[in-house]
């Protein structure tokens, strides 16, 4: 179980440079008659990856917050979410976010990938507490392959911080709910949260 | 002569129910072949909801040709409820992972034996759906 999820993490590690590697070599040539399979990609490196980690069997559906929540944990955990969302309205309205922020399908869809970091980190110590903590250092690591260091030191673009921010807020976040249902509507609310304060005039402008 | 209403704005209210009931009902433990029916009825309504709107809304047609349709296209959706219904419990089975299936395939033949009886439902909804787009259009 743990080698074939291994193998699944590294894959979903991988492939996005793999395909930044290919796509420099083809993209240009190809122009726009390759989006739709850039688009397709993405959609896969969120979804495909992950539902085949699970369906054969790789990593626990309880562990990635999949099932097993009780009447009770969905409610506390719905609660959490939008007691999470309230909070980014408020702190949103009152300092804008300057940075460009994914929209909610995109949002969305990071989730069920950071999930198979916490399941493959389940497998590895205790799923309560640890599985999440190492999902996270994995997420660390994908997000450090996708933000490469500039020439001299690790200093990611202004643009980067945002998304680890995002995965360090999921984390804490699937750490109180272990729901990923409801951790994937709480990415695309907090997408349209934002976006809707940010097409708003800002208090200086009204 | 009939100029069929503008349809837009069915399919924007049939997907606000449609989508979040299936997210819900996918991700919350529920064992009822029932529920999942219902369900099932509610996203193919939404499908065929979309496919009259997108190809007959706003058009001219001709009464008795426009009833034919939503009867054809009712019998279709109803005749789908069931193999849908069963799309939806492999995907939760594989989604939840559980040791014991949600679903058992005494559940899964219970939901197909339904069929004809969601076909003739599908028929009725068809023709009742047409019936108010013919009380509602213009007559050219």
């Amino acid at each position: 179980m743990i080698v074939e999820a291994a193998i699944w993490t590294a894959t979903a590690l991988a492939a996005p440079e793999v395909l930044r590697f290919v796509w420099g070599r083809w993209g240009g040539a190809a122009g726009d008659r390759l989006q739709p399979v850039l688009s397709f990609g993405r959609w896969f490196h969120g979804l495909g990856i992950p539902y085949l980690a699970l369906i054969t069997g790789a990593v626990a559906a309880p562990d990635v917050g999949l099932s097993g929540q009780s009447g009770t944990e969905w409610l506390r955990g719905a609660g959490i979410c939008a007691a999470v969302l309230g909070l980014a309205w408020v702190a949103a309205r009152r300092r804008r976010v300057a940075y460009p922020y994914p929209g909610p399908g995109l949002a969305a869809i990071d989730e069920p990938r950071w999930a198979l970091y916490r399941g493959t980190g389940s497998l590895l110590a205790d799923p309560r507490w640890a599985g999440p903590f190492i999902g996270l250092g994995i997420g660390v690591i994908e997000w450090a392959l996708r933000h490469p260091p500039r020439v001299r030191g690790f200093r990611p673009s202004a643009e980067a911080w945002p998304s680890l921010a995002r995965l360090f807020g999921s984390t804490v976040l699937f750490f109180l709910t272990r729901n990923l249902w409801l951790m994937v509507l709480t990415q695309a609310g907090l997408s349209l949260v934002l976006a809707g304060i940010n097409r708003e005039p800002s208090e200086d402008q009204a | 002569m009939i100029r069929i209403p503008d349809l837009r704005w069915v399919v924007r209210y049939a997907w606000m129910i449609a989508a979040p009931t299936a997210f819900f009902w996918i991700a919350y433990e529920d064992r009822s072949p029932s529920t999942v029916m219902g369900l099932s009825a509610i996203v193919c309504a939404a499908f065929a909801v979309t496919a009259i709107a997108r190809w007959r809304g706003g058009i001219l047609a001709e009464r008795r040709r426009w009833l034919l349709e939503t009867m054809g296209v009712g019998l279709a959706t109803g005749a789908l409820v069931a193999p849908v219904a069963v799309v939806l419990i492999l995907v939760k089975i594989s989604l939840h992972s559980h040791g014991t299936p949600d679903f058992t395939t005494s559940d899964i033949a219970q939901v197909m034996n339904r069929l004809p009886v969601w076909a003739l439902a599908g028929v009725l909804c068809g023709e009742a759906l047409g019936l108010i787009g013919v009380a509602f259009s213009r007559p050219e």
